[in-house]
């Protein structure tokens, strides 16, 4: 760290002083990080992952490293970017670990007469119908995102669900904006051909 | 611009992220391509879908779970050590300090007297049924002596407590 702590610009992120109060021995301050961060990092981790037991499991390791880090914590980045840092890696860890034993994911996604529609046939109403359109778009898009490569799905989600700048997005997965757009840009790509095939879109 | 060129910058475009120059070059191709035009709201309707995939909320009672981990995870006796330098950091931030230390010269203090008080009153007792064990075995001479050494022996005491207790309280 090339700046002394008086000059450190990470300083002024109210997250870090909070962190800064915990390793000063204040309870509360990590409680707040976590009501503030332990919802988001869970969304995160779902996503990524495809499941939400996992998930929950996974941010409860994130904040359990927040907390045995804390001692030896020095800010050399803004809160987001290293608890985010240290959610992706924990949950790459995992997909990995279960690579040749492949996650199972929450639910089945559906397809074109799935459970959903069958259920929904004999009390069919309008409302019932646009429900059931838009259960079955939800499953077309976690379909979609679980098929993106590692790298263009925490590109994805940081952008489209947790509103990261290009640049949040660079310093979460070490790469330069330059190489963020080029990750998003593919990504984007394939999800468009996987959501709105050539034809149902006219 | 061609065609191929835009298609690569049209989803960063769409979210802001391109340069002036570039931002410019992509706007007016779009203007004039059906093709591109039709590529940005495929990827703006795609992108859009994205939102049908709802959050999840985290399973209720997350932070005392947290907690009830990290005591799991950790040796009692740091954890102990933690609350206990915990709690004095509350005293001392409290600045509550000087009432603790007269607290405990109080209870130091009343402790002594009372003790002193009961070491005179045994004491009292002691010369009191010697009087009367005087009277019933006045031969034992040996024993009404032994008595009297022992009777010294705890005045001795006392007033060595109360010495101890002048020299605290100065
Ligand atoms: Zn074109």
């Amino acid at each position: 760290m090339p700046f002394p702590d008086n000059t450190n610009p990470y300083l002024s992120d109210p997250d870090v002083r909070l962190m800064l109060d915990f390793q000063g021995g204040d309870k509360a301050s990590f409680e707040a990080l976590m009501r503030k961060y332990y919802p988001r990092l869970l969304n995160f981790i779902y996503r990524f992952t495809g499941s939400a037991e996992l998930a929950e499991d996974l941010t409860q390791e994130v904040f359990l490293k927040v907390y045995s880090a804390s001692t030896a914590y020095r800010p050399k980045s803004k809160f987001q970017t290293w608890v985010y840092t240290i959610a992706k890696n924990i949950s790459l860890n995992e997909l990995r670990r279960h690579k040749k034993t492949p996650l199972s994911l929450d639910e089945p996604f559906l397809s074109e007469d799935g459970p959903v529609q069958r259920q929904l046939e004999d009390t069919q109403t309008p409302r019932a119908d646009e429900q059931m359109l838009r259960d079955e778009t939800s499953a077309a898009v976690r379909a979609a995102i679980n098929s993106l490569p590692e790298n263009q799905r925490v590109a994805v989600i940081l952008r489209r669900y947790e509103q990261f700048s290009y640049e949040e997005i660079g310093q979460t997965m070490q790469m330069s904006v330059k190489a963020v757009k080029s990750l998003l840009s593919r990504g984007k790509e394939n999800l468009k051909n996987k959501l709105t095939p050539a034809g149902t879109f006219e | 611009m061609r065609c191929d060129q835009a298609k690569k910058l049209i989803p960063v475009y769409l979210d802001g992220e391109l340069g002036q120059e570039e931002a410019r070059l992509v706007k007016g191709h779009i203007a004039s391509c059906a093709a591109c035009q039709k590529e940005l709201h495929a990827l703006e309707r795609s992108w859009k879908m994205l939102g049908e995939w709802k959050n999840i909320d985290p399973a209720p009672g997350y932070v005392s779970r947290f907690w009830t981990k990290v005591s799991l995870e950790r040796p009692w006796y740091e954890t102990l050590g933690q609350e206990m330098g915990e709690a004095l950091d509350r005293l001392r931030r409290r600045r509550l300090a000087p009432v603790y230390v007269m607290v405990c010269v109080l209870l130091m203090t009343s402790i002594f007297s009372l003790r002193n008080y009961w070491q005179m009153r045994e004491a009292q007792e002691l010369a009191a049924s010697l009087d009367q064990e005087e009277l019933e075995m006045a031969a034992d001479v040996e024993l009404a002596e032994n008595f009297d050494i022992i009777q010294e022996m705890d005045f001795l005491e006392d007033l060595e407590v109360i010495e101890d207790l002048d020299s605290l309280e100065t």
